[in-house]
């Protein structure tokens, strides 16, 4: 069995306008989203059914070849990013909505399928899908399940895997099986859990049930203004404890107002050391009473100006800063390093004050933005790759963020996942049983390791080279398991 | 009162000796599952994790709850809502017996569960034992977590199958602060027209029953959007005891008194209700119907299959029979594959999901 005999297997699967084989057409699947981190697969094919998937997989457990399938290559941790000698599936032919079910209130649709698409093909009966990552004009629903995918609603809506009710899954030994139903309670183990943001590790996902909403009568915006960061940090607790859950609760620091506001002309106040976005939605009685609430509140808080949006026009011209903060920030520094950690509510004011004196030590300008509501940082780290030795300063920046994120008993990712960027910061996260465990299991689902080899969970051996892997009683856990 | 250590001697001297265990809060669902039938003749032993209890962190402000296993729910409801905050899948207390570790594990959940969502979207962590005793903290103290597989939300619904869960964390809603239970007289057709009706109109919807010819609703909200609601109901719904819904999730109606076997059918809330005659009784919204019926379960799981769902016996089932819906076959290998990754010796409730597993 050769590669030679590999690729002659495929040529018998797919036309050859479905499997990309020379540098030229398999260069632009050589990264995701996370550009700094490249590799070419051996090929690049793109099923049309299950069918030609069955036939793929097959080809690579016959000649030993791993897989890694990609959505629309929006992932921002390398996740889809391909794996030297394997294939790379593109699932973006898989792109029908196949049924929408507007009794029970759900929709059925293939992996490639853009998230926005599905809000947009719902949208005149008065229906959305909730998880609205920044990228959901772009990035597929499949990507989304694999990666979990948040937003800025995530607080009262909800993350991927409490918006998904059904799948339809190929395993790696060509099994074809359904989890979940459109019911509230299907029988057996939560693998629709297990399978969400599993990366792509454990199955090929074909089919996905999705759960629809029913678009809110009124949404309304509140942005409200702090001269101090700190203070608005403990406005998001206070908006909380107040008891209001509001659809969407951002934050953003002096470097990322500026930047949004020249770039998106949202009508921030660019003299604000921080401003808070909340959106409230529901019934426009409801909306009034807690925009009624709020607006003492905030003022108590210490905002220096509060304001509400009239309008729906309005709303968004609120939004679109925050919305186009990325690209904004990407236009005045030459790159630019997002981060993911999440930390509760309570310790939002010690890590951006730590984060900011590491800014100064590392002589990088950080622009903060975060889903403050979730406690979800995306700290932007600006560098510039020209400059030798940049890149690996931002590097280590971002690792020690991350670090501090589990120290105050967070996580290290809130929605990007871990993919090949964030292995390293694993270690620290989880100790060697833990990890061990989740090797087991991926065992489970595909015992050869030919699906997505080597992200999202770091090998016990790489954890040991780092220093930082908790060894249990002296004792490596699983001695049979390699490690590679 | 944290008694980790000594459950993990437990679990590895059993994993060694092979023995079998039957984990064992308050038993206050102890009629739950399949596993009870069997018992006896499997010399299974009793794991009492009761005294495993306590509130670890409540920290209003953050919206999340940590306690350990043995920790009364009655206890964490009081709590919660002195700071006005509530489980947001309202789970039955079994007469105030109920434990969170057999709550999270039996994923029973209340009326509010069609509108909040189901027990395992508000687990975010859960620290456990692995059946061969390794100590495994799963998910964290954050509702946005991405890193490392979800294994946390399975233990719910698991009934222990996959680990002894030592302490959970779960996120938590604001109390609604005004609640209204308003009931009128009608079929059940009619109750499934206007609550599809109503769900396309953000009505304040959290509950919604029908039992003996009446049909209940409950509106939660601010007082202002609960009175807007009401003007838009029918004049003869009219405002009725909301202890109603206690006595519906304690199952203390007259329905739930008797000694033959309670099946359990959940469907989609669409499904049609004139294709079987039955005693019924319906709770979430239509979803979940209470069924009393002298045919057998094989029966019902295919009327419940007709209608898109499945069905369990929920009580009184017949002995040395599964009481869940059965998996296809490459599914269910796939479960026995999951919990021998986190119980090799499979000595964790052995049989009580499914008796093969």
């Amino acid at each position: 069995m050769t590669i030679k005999s590999f690729i002659a297997q495929l040529a018998s699967i797919l036309p050859p306008e479905r499997l990309l084989l020379s540098q030229e057409e398999i260069t632009p699947y050589e990264c995701d989203g996370l550009s700094i981190l490249r590799e070419h697969p051996l090929a690049v094919a793109i099923p049309e059914t299950e069918e030609e998937i069955l036939k793929l997989i097959e080809a690579c457990r016959e000649h030993s070849i791993a897989v890694v399938t990609r959505g629309a290559g929006t992932g921002l941790s390398g996740g889809a990013r391909p794996v030297a000698g394997a294939l790379l599936m593109s699932m973006m032919r898989f792109n029908r909505i196949l049924e929408i079910d507007e009794e029970n209130l759900t929709a059925l649709v293939e992996p490639g399928v853009r998230n926005l698409a599905i809000s947009e093909a719902v949208s005149e009966k008065g229906l959305y899908y909730a998880p609205d990552p920044s990228s959901q004009i772009a990035c597929s629903i499949g990507g989304n399940v694999a990666e979990n995918s948040g937003g800025v609603h995530c607080l009262k809506y909800g993350l991927t895997v409490q918006n998904i009710v059904a799948m339809k899954i190929i395993t790696m030994d060509g099994q074809i099986l359904s989890l979940g139903n459109n019911t509230l309670e299907p029988p057996g183990y939560d693998l629709m859990a297990i399978l969400t943001g599993s990366e792509g590790m454990l199955a090929i996902i074909t089919e996905i049930r999705v759960r629809l909403r029913v678009t809110p009568p009124v949404a309304r915006v509140m942005l409200a203004a702090f001269d101090d960061i700190e203070q608005a940090g403990d406005a998001v607790s206070a908006i909380i404890n107040a008891g209001i859950l509001p659809a969407g609760l951002e934050m953003m620091d002096h470097y990322a107002i500026k930047a949004a506001e020249d770039f998106a002309h949202a009508g921030y106040p660019t003299d604000a050391q921080a401003i808070l976005l909340c959106e409230l939605d529901g019934l426009d009685v409801e909306v009034s009473t807690c925009i009624e609430k709020l607006k003492p509140l905030l003022y108590e808080q210490g905002a220096t100006d509060v304001r509400t949006s009239n309008d729906d026009q309005e709303r968004q011209r609120f939004w679109s800063g925050r919305k186009a903060a990325f690209p904004a920030v990407g236009r005045i520094s030459p790159d630019y390093y997002v981060m993911d950690g999440t930390i509760p509510r309570a310790a939002l004011g010690i890590v951006l004050k730590q984060i900011g004196e590491w800014s100064e030590e590392y002589g990088l300008a950080v622009a903060n933005v975060f889903h403050a509501g979730d406690g979800n940082l995306h700290p932007l780290i600006l560098y510039d790759a020209n400059i030798k030795g940049e890149l690996q300063k931002a590097e280590e920046f971002g690792m020690r963020i991350l670090k501090l994120c589990i120290e105050h008993g967070g996580t290290i990712t809130g929605e990007h996942g871990v993919g090949v960027e964030k292995l390293d910061a694993m270690c620290d996260q989880f100790n060697s049983d833990e990890l061990a465990l989740f090797h087991a299991l991926k065992e489970a689902f595909d015992p050869h390791s030919l699906l997505n080899p080597g992200k999202a969970i770091p090998s016990l051996h790489r954890c040991a080279e780092l220093g930082a892997m908790h060894v249990h009683n002296g004792q490596l856990p699983f001695p049979e398991l390699d490690r590679f | 009162m944290d008694i980790s250590k000594q459950l993990q001697k437990q679990l590895i001297d059993a994993t060694h000796r092979r023995q079998k265990l039957n984990i064992i809060g308050n038993n206050s669902k102890a009629f739950y599952g399949c596993a009870n039938s069997n018992s006896s003749e499997e010399n299974i032993a009793p794991l009492h994790v009761t005294d495993h209890n306590g509130i670890i962190d409540y920290q209003p402000a953050e919206l999340t709850i940590t306690a350990r296993t043995g920790t009364l729910l009655k206890d964490i409801i009081s709590l919660l809502e002195e700071h006005q905050q509530m489980l947001p899948f309202e789970p039955p207390t079994f007469n105030d017996n109920a434990t969170l570790g057999g709550c999270i594990a039996t994923a029973l959940a209340g009326p509010r569960r069609p509108w909040t969502g189901p027990v395992r979207d508000y687990v975010i962590g859960a620290h456990i034992l692995t059946g061969d005793g390794m100590d495994i903290r799963l998910g964290s103290k954050v509702m946005k977590n991405v890193a490392g597989y979800d294994l946390f939300r399975p233990m719910s619904g698991a009934l222990g199958t996959l680990g002894l869960i030592l302490d959970v964390t779960v996120k938590l809603l604001p109390r609604p602060e005004h609640e209204v239970t308003l009931g009128m007289m009608t079929d059940t057709k009619n109750m499934q027209h206007l609550l599809h009706k109503w769900s396309r109109r953000s009505m304040p919807l959290s509950a919604a029953s029908f039992f003996q010819g009446q049909a209940f609703i409950r509106l939660s909200g601010a007082v202002s959007s609960i009175e807007d609601a009401m003007n838009k109901l029918p004049p003869e719904m009219k405002q009725t005891a909301t202890d109603y819904w206690h006595k519906l999730n304690e199952q203390q109606l007259s329905f739930f008194d008797s000694s033959s076997p309670i099946y359990r059918l959940v469907v989609p809330a669409s499904a049609p209700y004139d294709t079987f005659t039955a005693e019924c009784l319906v709770d979430w919204g239509g979803a979940l119907r209470w069924i009393k019926t002298s045919l057998p379960f094989s029966e019902v799981q295919n009327h419940a299959a007709g209608l898109g769902g499945t069905a369990s016996v929920y009580r009184n089932g017949r002995k040395n029979e599964d009481v869940f819906s059965p998996l296809p076959d490459g599914l269910f290998e796939l479960h026995k594959r999951i919990k021998k990754v986190l119980d090799p010796a499979g000595i964790l409730n052995p049989g009580r999901l499914y008796r093969n597993l």
